[in-house]
């Protein structure tokens, strides 16, 4: 009981938090662009045959994904520039 | 150095990319299935209506007034027939005397059954009164046909004739006796007569067992038909009418959209005498299809098929594993958990009132591996799939806690004394008497209760997809979906996308759009295979090492390694 009322207590703070923010629902043109990008992207994925289109996707998930590994390095050496132990500027 | 090998990587990547491409489409191109029309229902063709094969007997006659008059040379009993072109005098007797009226002779009629036989009486005087008599003339010649034919083979003899004289004219009258081909012989009740050499008429025969025949025209002005036999002219029995049948042919597809098999129903025959087309069972589509567009044919023995009309695609998802035949999909309710999963909830009953926590999935059935998932329904559908509601207390899904209620917690566990005390032997232990009780006391305080804990979450949950940061979060996830969700694995089907669309009707008389579904790339032949097995591992390879490449590239540029990946020397793609 006593972890489940932490944990309640918890939760009740954090909800709260959030309903003190103003209140916003999903926008419907999220809906149509979802279907919409599910329906094109449903039919490139049918050219497979002539092109790798899965391969695609991976490659460029992987290129995006590299991007993002490199932008948390990029900001990782930013902030250790900060500091006075020791590192260089990455500007 | 390094600029130049990179540029012509690039370019041969390029170069191999756009051949291969435009080699695809010329070859894709023109190999596309046009199919597929909305046109009205059709009429059904006039052939299929019964035809029309009632004859109209005389039978609009007075038979209360019968009629006695002269024939020529002698007066006629009652019940006698006027010659052709003789006048007669007619004498209305019997009930006629019983009412007071207007009279005119309309009709000659004679013969019986099937036979009787009409002629308009022309120039008849009208007789008012009761009881009294009445004279008419029949004026004009006449010719008459009977409704039923006799088979082919039976013939006919002239067996007695009389003649007599009238204005000079002779006249003769015969009694044909036809000669059935089973050897029996039927004396033909009509009259046939002869006069004063311009006389036509037609005689019926009716043999034993004979629905139809023919008919037989005696036009003798030398009266040389007296004596017969007489042959019937040899018609040919009539043609069996033509069989039909009604063929529904079903396009099964398969998960590509690519027409797989056909479900083809066939109706019973008809023919054109029918009046309703016999039922057609039904034959559907294998288990794992989709059925597509349904074909109705008529077919006629020994004729070419006639399409009657087609029914559209119905426009089922083909990438939808539910739309397929046999999948057994359900609408499913289901409830999110704590951990964001989303478990089927047998417990709640659907209603349309539910808060996000649940939703209403189509389902496969749980005993197939993987589990089929046609997607979200709205909670109405749930709610109908629903057999009845369930009695039970837990009927109603509990309402969620408002934020910051107040926590209200468990009863302590009331123990009969054999989970938290010692019992049995275990009486006499003394570390028994501190152990058990206070493992239960520990396990009350702090192992959380999974049901509360799931509430707690499931309310922050929707709290926060209420917010701003979460709506954002919420529609990032629903955007990248289709991202993670329509990468299609393996090789797709040699036609390709299925590109479908409306044109207007040129035909004012079916002003209906015409739906049309091309597969623009379609691959499907010898070529398109040979640049499949040739061009699409070349692709691959060099996507991947394009790939590589980039990556390289950009992890050795942000940690500023000098590499031969890096065309400047390092710093080149960083991210920021």
């Amino acid at each position: 009981m006593i972890t489940t009322a932490i944990i309640h207590l918890a939760t009740s703070v954090l909800s709260w938090v959030l309903a003190l923010l103003p209140s916003w629902s999903l926008p419907d043109w999220v809906d149509s662009a979802s279907s919409t990008l599910t329906n094109v992207l449903s039919g490139v994925g049918a050219l497979n045959y002539l092109f790798p289109v899965g391969v695609l996707f991976l490659c460029v998930g992987v290129c995006f994904s590299a991007w993002l590994v490199a932008f948390g390095i990029r900001i990782g050496r930013i902030v250790a520039s900060f500091l006075t132990a020791g590192g260089g500027s990455a500007a | 150095m390094r600029r130049w090998w990179l540029r012509v990587t690039a370019g041969a990547v390029v170069l191999v990319a756009v051949g291969a491409w435009s080699l695809a489409l010329q070859v894709g191109s023109g190999s596309g299935e046009a199919f597929a029309l909305a046109v009205p229902p059709p009429t059904l063709p006039a052939s299929w209506m019964p035809a029309a094969t009632e004859v109209t007997t005389a039978t609009a006659v007075d038979t209360s007034v019968a009629i006695a008059g002269a024939e020529g040379a002698g007066a006629a009993a009652a019940g006698t027939v006027c010659a052709a072109t003789v006048a007669c005098a007619v004498v209305a007797v019997g009930a006629i005397g019983a009412a007071y009226g207007t009279y005119k002779l309309l009709h000659w009629a004679w013969g019986a059954n099937h036979q009787m036989q009409a002629a308009p009486a022309t120039g008849s005087t009208q007789y008012t009164g009761g009881v009294g008599s009445f004279s008419t003339t029949f004026g004009g010649t006449f010719t008459y046909t009977v409704d039923q034919v006799s088979r082919s083979g039976d013939s006919v003899t002239f067996r007695e004739h009389w003649q007599w004289t009238t204005g000079g004219n002779d006249n003769y009258r015969q009694q044909p006796v036809v000669n059935c081909s089973d050897g029996s012989q039927v004396a033909v009740n009509d009259q046939a007569y002869i006069g004063d050499g311009n006389y036509y008429g037609t005689v019926g025969v009716n043999c034993p067992g004979t629905a139809t025949g023919q008919t037989f025209q005696m036009k003798d002005p030398a009266h040389s038909a007296y004596g017969g036999p007489f042959a019937f002219p040899d018609v040919p029995a009539p043609a069996p009418l033509p069989q039909h049948t009604v063929k529904t042919d079903i396009a099964c597809m398969d998960g590509s959209g690519n027409v797989s098999s056909h479900a083809v129903s066939v109706s019973g025959t008809f023919d054109d005498s029918t009046s309703s087309i016999p039922d057609t069972s039904a034959s559907p589509c294998p288990n794992g299809t989709i059925p597509g567009k349904a074909t109705v044919t008529e077919t006629t023995t020994g004729q070419p098929d006639t399409p009657l009309y087609q029914v559209p695609d119905p426009k089922l998802d083909p990438a939808n594993p539910c739309s397929a035949v046999g999948s057994g999909c359900v609408p499913t309710l289901q409830r999110v958990t704590s951990s964001g999963l989303w478990v089927d909830d047998l417990n709640d009953y659907p209603s349309v009132t539910m808060d996000g926590s649940y939703r209403c999935e189509e389902e496969g059935p749980a005993t197939v591996s993987p589990r089929l998932d046609g997607g979200q329904l709205p909670m109405s559908d749930c709610v109908a799939a629903q057999p009845s509601p369930n009695p039970s207390p837990s009927a109603t899904p509990s309402p969620a806690p408002s934020v910051l209620d107040p926590y209200v917690p468990k009863p302590a566990p009331t123990s009969d004394g054999r989970s938290c005390f010692p019992h049995g032997i275990g009486l006499f232990n003394p570390i028994e008497w501190v152990y058990k009780p206070t493992v239960c006391a520990l396990r009350w305080a702090f192992v959380p209760d999974s049901t509360a804990v799931q509430t707690d979450v499931s309310t922050l949950t929707n709290t926060w997809d209420q917010t701003p940061p979460g709506v954002v979060v919420t529609s990032a996830h629903k955007l990248i979906d289709p991202f993670t969700s329509a990468a299609p694995s393996g090789s797709a089907d040699c036609a390709g996308p299925l590109v479908s669309f409306s044109i207007p009707s040129p035909f004012s008389s079916h002003p209906d759009n015409y739906s049309v579904a091309i597969h623009p790339f379609s691959m499907c032949n010898q070529i398109g295979a040979w640049v499949h097995d040739y061009f699409y591992p070349l692709m691959t390879l060099v996507l991947y090492l394009a790939t590589f490449w980039q990556v390289a590239r950009t992890l050795t540029s942000t940690i500023g390694l000098d590499t031969p990946f890096d065309e400047d020397g390092g710093g080149m793609a960083s991210p920021l």
